[in-house]
């Protein structure tokens, strides 16, 4: 480093001052355009174009960038090279055509993009409850579809874009943060008693710190990222200093939030009527009404502050921010905290040939659990499902005490409030990013980045909890840490104006290596048997007498990586770009170490063409792209026959000898390699007066499919890490932004998305079918809802089809022949449908008019299907035997008190749905009497209602949560098939209104 | 930074590109490439370096027999039989019909513990290859001990195979790599799938193994001087408590009385009605027999009971046990799945298997069983005593409060009688019927949520009486076997046989008494399909379900019991799992499947 610093303080400067002139001009109709802003970006002050559109400035030097800016146009910046003569032409504002794409490594004008990347209107988006980055990205853009595991704050959420196309391996995409690629990693230990909880890896980022985020879904865009690339990137982008004076923000809202709708339990009176009705016995506990979801869930209160300041002094701009940010669960005692701090300066020395930048993240998340697993069932069962099933005739309290029963039914309300089970996470992410201008043309840069995580989760079930009673109190603390190095340089050659053959072409070469290395540890204590519930067990984990065993671990995968990338425009309407990427990874074989992902696209915009010559139409381009990115979302050591100590395998000989036992537990998999995804993409831009859309259609094989197959015995292990297999992904994607109206006062645009992906398992390299998708709920051992087969998308739900049921009370299927049978072992299991959307669409509406801004963003999907599991088990009046609560609609469905829960088509429900996510209403003081009265800036009010309404033939809580997360995710390159469109006893999602202020002084 | 005052040349513009460039190369530099580091796991070349670490390696060879107890295999072995099922009871149970198929010989070969059974069972073979590999390849270790180890682990692999050829016939022979056995050795490839050998070849493998014979050439001196290098020849003899849940040579002699005891079976033919039976070694089982009775290490506990107390390591009867151990997470899990889940043993429980109301009466056909009747849990349920008892013995107590049925104020009371296999009704019909084949001893704790401490014996002393007791009556010596049936009778207080049956009224006694003996010992399918098939393939039992006071209880594998019919012969053998024949193309199913005759009555 010491050489670097010499080097850099041997560097002068050299001032090059020079006036620059040209002329400024309409895009579409050619006509020049007076009274058009031009700045030197960064410096202050700058001139206006004269009435025949001319301008004439002084610039500091030949790196300078001009700014070019006009009411309703799009910004253009360009930099000042050597040239005396700049003449710009400027294109009207319209649609997502912003100015400058941040493509991970560099960044594009948009009209110069051949690849499928969509950018994220992110003022739009950031109003109301946002929680995450990812709220940003819900339903506004076409191809990207994100569910929430659960309506738990802070929960985990499913992103993917264009369809899943891995089965086991991990299928998120790659996030990108200021150009640093972070781990996805869920550092949120399980809880006591088995209870995971997914936890959304992103919800450390205050959204308000965002500036941009650029979805890459197609193969141009995404294989530059190689082996990290297949499931699509993400590439945030975060608020950078201001030019000029001090400038401080301000903001903070309320929400408040309520549940949306209850599940239709039997009231108090309803479950004494019908267990007279259907159960004999006699009922205990009568007398007492309960309504136990009221018990449980709860209106919510959130707040929210964030403080900026930002601005630049000389050479040198800086941002700072901090952030607090506190949400309540709907489950009593359950919440999310977090605050986030970020520091981003840059300093440009050496005539700004030199440019230095800082970024620095932390934040603290604190959540609190329910202690039993707030979604699905588990060992340990759910808080939800309790609320469900305890009966409505017994008391929350009995003489001041919670009242318990059964142990396999425990008071919901009671396992809130007794138990202490919280999580907290802290996030650390540092980035020092050098550049320097060796040439005029040519650029290196350097990146160092640090992405260190931990994530503690304590844990005390006391003694006087019915759970802790009969073990004395369970104390736990578990941590997990990931961290993450990246290195990067890289060397860009920019020509914008290069002279070949008597045109100018434009030319920019990239080069770059990337190291990174990836680190995951583990550890977790638990002891029980305490003495007292004074101090909570996880804060003296000596106090308790029973030891369990201890565990710990350690990961590591490194990676290496070269790159290229090539890109070639020629007067806007000519453009090619092609990349390559050499990826190696620690954790493949030794003969498939490292693998090339090669990408190219071409684009042409055919408006730019003399013989299209159409009124309005100032952009028609077209464009095509092809690809090869991979998937490496496997966990290390699967190459090696390496033997695993552990108590598990432990022998116990004589009176009291232990021995740990040492085997190998996982056949070894010596030729593993990547997944490789092989996209072709062809898609329109288009630009027409107020209107602009974009359509695209793709075509995805992704083949070397990551999974487990079964090995030939004897092996130390059942199923080994294998390449076999492959799964296709097809659709189209259209997004469509309209001027509607556009006077003086009032103007309203809108913003229309539309994508159908159809997904489908093409081969399972000889493992016929995988059955997957577990039945929740007791006596639903090894009942599986969902099968992949060829032929069929993933997630498919599989079973038998309902008929009826008939007089007996019996349920009735289709059996193979056509006939009916009331045995679900004799009837015949078929595909039911599956829970990838037919269509998936969203409508924005944002109307101003004067200083009021209104936004209605509307979202829906049609043709889906969701296993609604809750209904499946809960829908019995075999419950009514056993004391227990159900859900209404089986009072008068026809089945008896014998009714077995039998999983089939009739619990396969149509989940279509549309929902007004989002409605905002604001008002703007600024020019109204703001400015001149209390000197701000900028000031705001706004309220927003979030989830207002939905519209869905679906029964459940909510027609989008997905529960049955099996494994995904809760770990350091987890493998698992995980479910989709599985609806088990889920956490809901409030309904909430929110109330804020922004101020800017 | 006073930027202007310093020169800005080329050479340094160069220097600075190939610092910024060379920054992270020579950090990558620093690692080897792409190596892969074990952070928190093993490789075998930093392994096996010393005895404690080949113990280490054998203790996990040892860990399977934990998943043979409790798991697949034991399912098999019992609820295939009369006397372990588990009614569904309501939304309990239900697991997509698992239970029922097994209990009613319904099963098909996709049946999900035919593959956990099998593949159970090939990783405790897998294991054992892996030690033995290592372990020729050492120079760690003593050649004494080198020798003394082979001897266990091959005790062990043949001990896994005797399961599989038990439940499933021919399986492929797979043995470790560098072996002199003429066998395909591991690692097995899908490239090169090992072939299938028959039943009778495995069980020619395992008698090879412990004594250097096989069935076509044994003989009494193949038990009584075993070949040199063989199991038996080679294992330590038992040194003490010390030794307990090790194979020693005792282990060796209790499998070889017990593979020469089903030899009619296991060298016979399978067939789509049952099994030809093939040679018979009944005096050579009686002599393998007489080489643990004589061997002076192990002997008959004071009390039956004594046999699954809690700490039963001390147990000077068993000679093979899967061993657990409730503290470190590995205990067994037998008693949660037949304890109601109200009874308060401080660990969750399932409230599931039972045995059928005419086994738990049978043991009434002999006055004075109660001792052994009482291992199976019955009638109203008290809180206390919940800890230091023994089966029966527990909840007891009625002057302690009653055990009240789950959600209702009604006392839980476990009636012999089980109305319907899917049962029906409020929670005290769905929880209360049957009779729980409890066992074990309710120690003190600790208790987790792995399970109990208490050891699961394989082989015990008695079986080698009641060996001798088999073996005798079918080579004639009727009263000798009388002698060594009244011996475990007496030992139980159960009232012992007057005079000298005859010979197959005899049989009919030794199935009963086994019965009674082994509860929940994992042999009762291999007795049922032995006095079925074998001993002249003249079934012992009656036609007809027995009434609850019939004077013997022996019912037939294929014949009718409490919710079952008569099934076809080829249930004799459970079919090769499915996911198995998809993976190994060289397997082939067992013959009569599919379409073999269930038992749904």
């Amino acid at each position: 480093m010491s050489a670097l610093l010499v080097g850099l303080c041997a560097v002068p400067a050299l001032a090059q001052e020079r006036v620059v002139q040209g002329t400024v001009t309409d895009g579409a109709t050619g006509e020049p355009l007076p009274g058009a802003n031009v700045a030197v970006q960064g410096a202050q002050g700058g001139t206006t174009t004269g009435a025949d559109g001319t301008y004439q400035i002084e610039v500091p030097g030949t790196d300078a960038v001009l700014e070019f800016s006009f009411v309703g146009y799009r910004t253009r910046r360009v930099r000042v090279r050597n040239r005396e003569t700049i003449n710009v032409t400027l294109r009207e504002r319209v649609g997502q055509l912003d100015e400058v794409v941040v493509t991970g490594y560099g960044a594009q004008q948009r009209e110069e993009i051949s690849g499928a990347i969509s950018s994220v209107d992110v003022p739009a988006a950031n109003v109301g409850q946002v929680s995450s980055p990812q709220d940003l990205i819900q339903g506004r853009v076409a191809g990207v579809s994100i569910v929430s595991n659960s309506g738990a704050p802070g929960s985990g959420q499913r992103v993917r874009i264009r369809g899943r196309k891995s089965l086991s391996a991990s299928a998120d995409p790659l996030y990108v943060i200021d150009g640093v690629p972070i781990g996805n990693t869920n550092v949120t230990p399980s809880g006591a008693n088995g209870a995971t909880n997914s936890s959304n890896p992103l919800s450390f980022i205050n959204p308000r710190d965002i500036e941009s985020i650029q979805v890459l879904k197609g193969p141009a865009a995404t294989a530059i990222y190689g082996s990290q690339g297949s499931n699509g990137v993400l590439v945030i982008e975060t608020k950078g200093g201001t030019a000029g004076r001090l400038q401080v923000d301000y903001s903070g809202q309320t929400s408040m939030g309520r549940p949306v709708n209850e599940l239709n339990l039997l009231t108090p009176d309803e479950f004494r009527a019908a267990r007279e009705e259907f159960a004999d016995a006699d009922l205990p506990g009568t007398g007492v009404n309960t309504d136990w979801q009221d018990e449980v869930m709860r209106s919510t209160l959130s707040h929210e502050h964030n403080l900026s300041f930002s601005g630049s002094t000389g050479q040198t701009s800086y941002r700072g921010s901090a952030s607090y940010f506190d949400q309540e669960g709907l489950l009593r005692s359950t919440g999310l905290e977090r605050i986030t701090g970020r520091i981003n300066a840059s300093h440009t020395a050496l005539d700004d040939r030199l440019r230095l930048n800082l970024r620095l993240f932390r934040s603290y998340l604190e959540r609190n659990h329910s202690f039993r697993q707030e979604t699905g069932g588990g060992t340990g069962g759910s808080v939800i499902k309790d609320m469900l099933t305890f009966p409505p005739n017994r008391p929350v309290q009995q003489d001041g005490e919670f009242f318990e029963y059964a142990e396999q039914n425990r008071n919901p309300v009671a396992m809130l409030e007794q138990i202490s089970d919280v999580s907290n996470q802290n996030r650390t992410l540092g980035n020092l990013d050098l550049q320097f201008d060796v040439l005029d043309d040519l650029t290196v840069e350097g990146t160092f980045s640090a992405d260190l995580s931990e994530g503690q989760r304590r844990t005390y079930v006391p003694i006087a909890s019915a759970v802790g009673r009969d073990v004395g109190g369970i104390g736990r603390q578990a941590e997990r840490e990931f961290q993450s190095f990246v290195t990067q340089s890289l060397v860009t050659y920019d020509r914008d104006a290069l002279s070949l053959f008597g045109l100018e072409h434009s030319v920019r070469l990239l080069g770059g290596f990337e190291f990174e290395r990836e680190t995951f540890q583990t550890i977790g204590v638990e002891t029980q048997d305490f003495v007292t519930d004074a101090v909570p067990g996880f804060n003296n984990l000596g106090g308790g007498s029973n030891v369990q065993t201890p565990s710990s671990g350690k990961e590591q995968v490194d990676q290496v990586s070269f790159f290229g990338q090539f890109n070639y425009n020629y007067q806007d309407k000519y453009l090619v770009t092609a990349s390559l990427r050499r990826d190696g990874s620690s954790v493949f074989g030794e003969r498939d170490k490292f693998a090339l992902f090669p990408s190219a696209s071409l684009g042409w915009n055919v408006a730019q063409e003399p013989f299209l010559d159409v009124q309005g139409l100032s952009q028609l381009k077209l464009r095509v792209s092809g690809g090869v990115s991979g998937n490496q979302g496997v966990p290390p050591l699967q190459t090696l026959p390496v033997l695993t100590a552990s108590r598990g395998n432990a022998g116990v000989f004589g009176a009291d000898n232990e021995v740990i036992g040492v085997a190998q537990t996982r056949t070894a998999s010596p030729g593993l390699k990547w997944e490789e995804t092989t996209e072709l993409n062809v898609g329109v831009d288009f630009t027409a007066g107020r209107f602009s859309g974009t359509v695209d259609y793709y075509r995805s094989q992704t083949e070397d499919l990551l999974l487990n197959v079964r090995v030939v015995q004897p092996a130390p292990s059942n199923f080994v890490l294998d390449n076999v297999g492959s799964v296709s992904n097809t659709g189209v994607e259209a997004s469509l932004e309209a001027l509607v109206l556009d006077r003086q006062d009032l103007n309203l645009t809108v913003t229309a998305n539309a994508s159908s992906n159809r997904n489908e398992v093409d081969d399972l390299g000889g493992r016929g079918t995988i059955d997957h998708g577990t039945v929740g709920g007791r006596g639903q051992s090894g009942v599986t809802s969902q099968r992949l087969e060829p032929g069929h998308p993933i997630g498919s739900f599989y079973g038998p089809v309902f008929v009826r049921v008939n007089d007996n009370g019996e349920e009735v299927y289709r059996t193979a022949d056509g006939g009916t049978t009331t045995d679900p072992g004799v009837a015949a299991d078929t595909h039911l449908g599956n829970p990838i959307p037919d269509v998936a669409y969203s409508l924005n509406l944002d109307f101003r008019y004067r200083n009021f801004d209104l936004s209605a963003f509307f979202r829906g999907e049609q043709g889906r299907e969701v296993f609604n599991n809750t209904g499946l088990v809960y829908t019995s009046k075999s419950r009514l035997a056993q004391g227990i609560n159900m859900l209404e609609p089986a009072l008068d469905d026809g089945t008896t008190t014998n009714h077995t829960a039998t999983y089939s088509s009739r619990w396969v429900q149509d989940a279509s749905f549309v929902r007004l996510d989002k409605l905002s209403v604001g008002y703007n003081f600024a020019n109204a009497l703001g400015n001149a009265l209390y000197n701000f800036r900028r000031a705001r009010i706004f309220a927003s209602a979030d989830n207002l309404f939905v519209i869905t033939p679906y029964s459940g809580y909510d027609p989008e949560l997905n529960t049955n997360t099996s494994g995904e995710g809760l770990g350091f390159r987890n493998l698992a098939t995980p479910a989709r469109g599985i609806d088990w006893t889920s956490y809901p999602r409030p309904r909430t209104l929110t109330l804020g202020i922004e101020l800017g002084f | 930074m006073h930027t202007d005052t310093f020169p800005f040349s080329f050479t340094s513009r160069l220097g600075l590109l190939v610092a910024v460039l060379a920054l992270p190369v020579l950090m990558t530099a620093c690692d080897q490439q792409l190596e892969q580091e074990a952070q928190d796991q093993i490789t075998p070349e930093s392994f096996f370096k010393n005895e404690d670490e080949f113990l280490s390696a054998a203790a996990a060879a040892y860990a399977p027999l934990r998943s043979v107890a409790t798991g697949g295999p034991f399912d098999l072995q019992e609820h295939s039989s009369d006397e372990v099922m588990v009614p569904t009871r309501g939304p309990n149970w239900g697991d997509n019909g698992v239970w029922r198929e097994i209990t009613q010989h319904n099963w098909s070969a996709d049946h999900p513990f035919f593959d956990g059974a099998w593949t159970t069972l090939q990783t405790g073979i897998s294991r054992t290859n892996g030690v033995l590999t290592s372990l020729a390849r050492s120079d760690g270790v003593s050649e004494a001990r080198k020798a003394e180890f082979e001897a266990e682990m091959r005790f062990l692999r043949a001990f896994y195979y005797y399961w599989l050829m038990d439940l499933f016939g021919g399986v492929p022979i797979v043995v470790e790599e560098g072996s002199d056995l003429d066998f395909p050795a591991q690692p097995v490839s899908a490239e090169d799938p090992p072939p299938q050998n028959t039943r009778k070849e495995v069980y020619d493998f395992i008698l090879s193994e412990l004594t250097g014979c096989t069935s076509e050439n044994f003989d009494e001196s193949c038990v009584t001087s075993p070949g040199e290098g063989t199991v038996l020849a080679n294992s330590p003899t038992r040194s003490g408590v010390q030794d307990h849940g090790r194979a020693r040579r005792g282990a060796g002699y209790a499998l070889l009385a017990r593979l020469l005891l089903n030899a009619e079976i296991y060298t016979g033919t399978p067939t789509p009605n049952g099994v030809e039976p093939g040679t018979a070694f009944y005096q050579e089982a009686s002599t393998a027999a007489d080489q643990v009775l004589n061997s002076g290490q192990y002997a008959l506990t004071d009390q039956y009971k004594d046999n699954f107390a809690h700490d039963n390591f001390n147990s000077s009867e068993i000679i093979f046990a899967a061993t657990f151990k409730a503290d470190l997470g590995i205990g067994n899990v037998h008693p949660r799945e037949m304890t109601h889940p109200n009874l308060p043993t401080g660990v969750s429980t399932w409230n599931g298997f039972t045995t059928i109301a005419e086994f738990y009466r049978a043991f009434e056909n002999v006055p004075s069983n109660e001792n052994r009747q009482n291992q199976i849990l019955a009638g109203k349920q008290y809180q206390q005593p919940n800890s230091d008892c023994w089966a029966g013995e527990c909840f007891s107590d009625s002057t302690s409060a009653p055990v009240q049925v789950r959600g209702l104020d009604v006392q839980l009371n476990l009636t012999p009688e089980i109305p319907s296999i899917i049962l029906e009704g409020d929670a005290a019909r769905l929880e209360n019927p049957g009779a729980r084949p409890f066992k074990y001893e309710l120690g003190p704790g600790p208790r987790s949520e792995g399970g109990f401490g208490n050891d699961f014996p394989f082989m015990r002393l008695s079986e080698m009486y009641l060996i001798k007791a088999e073996a005798e009556n079918e080579l004639g010596n009727t009263q000798t076997a009388v002698d060594f049936l009244n011996d475990i009778r007496a030992r139980s207080g159960a009232e012992t046989v007057d005079g000298v049956p005859s010979q197959p009224r005899m049989r009919q006694l030794i199935l009963q008494e086994r019965g009674f003996e082994f509860l929940f010992e994992a042999v009762r399918r291999q007795d049922l399909i032995r006095y079925e098939f074998a001993h002249g393939g003249e079934p012992v039992g009656f036609e007809e379900s027995p009434a609850p006071n019939a004077e013997v209880y022996a019912p037939t594998f294929t014949g009718p019991w409490r919710f079952k019919s008569n099934s076809a012969g080829c249930r004799a053998l459970f079919p090769v799992p499915e996911n198995q024949l998809a993976t190994n193309p060289n397997l082939e199913q067992n013959p009569g499947y599919p379409g073999c005759g269930s038992g749904v009555p």
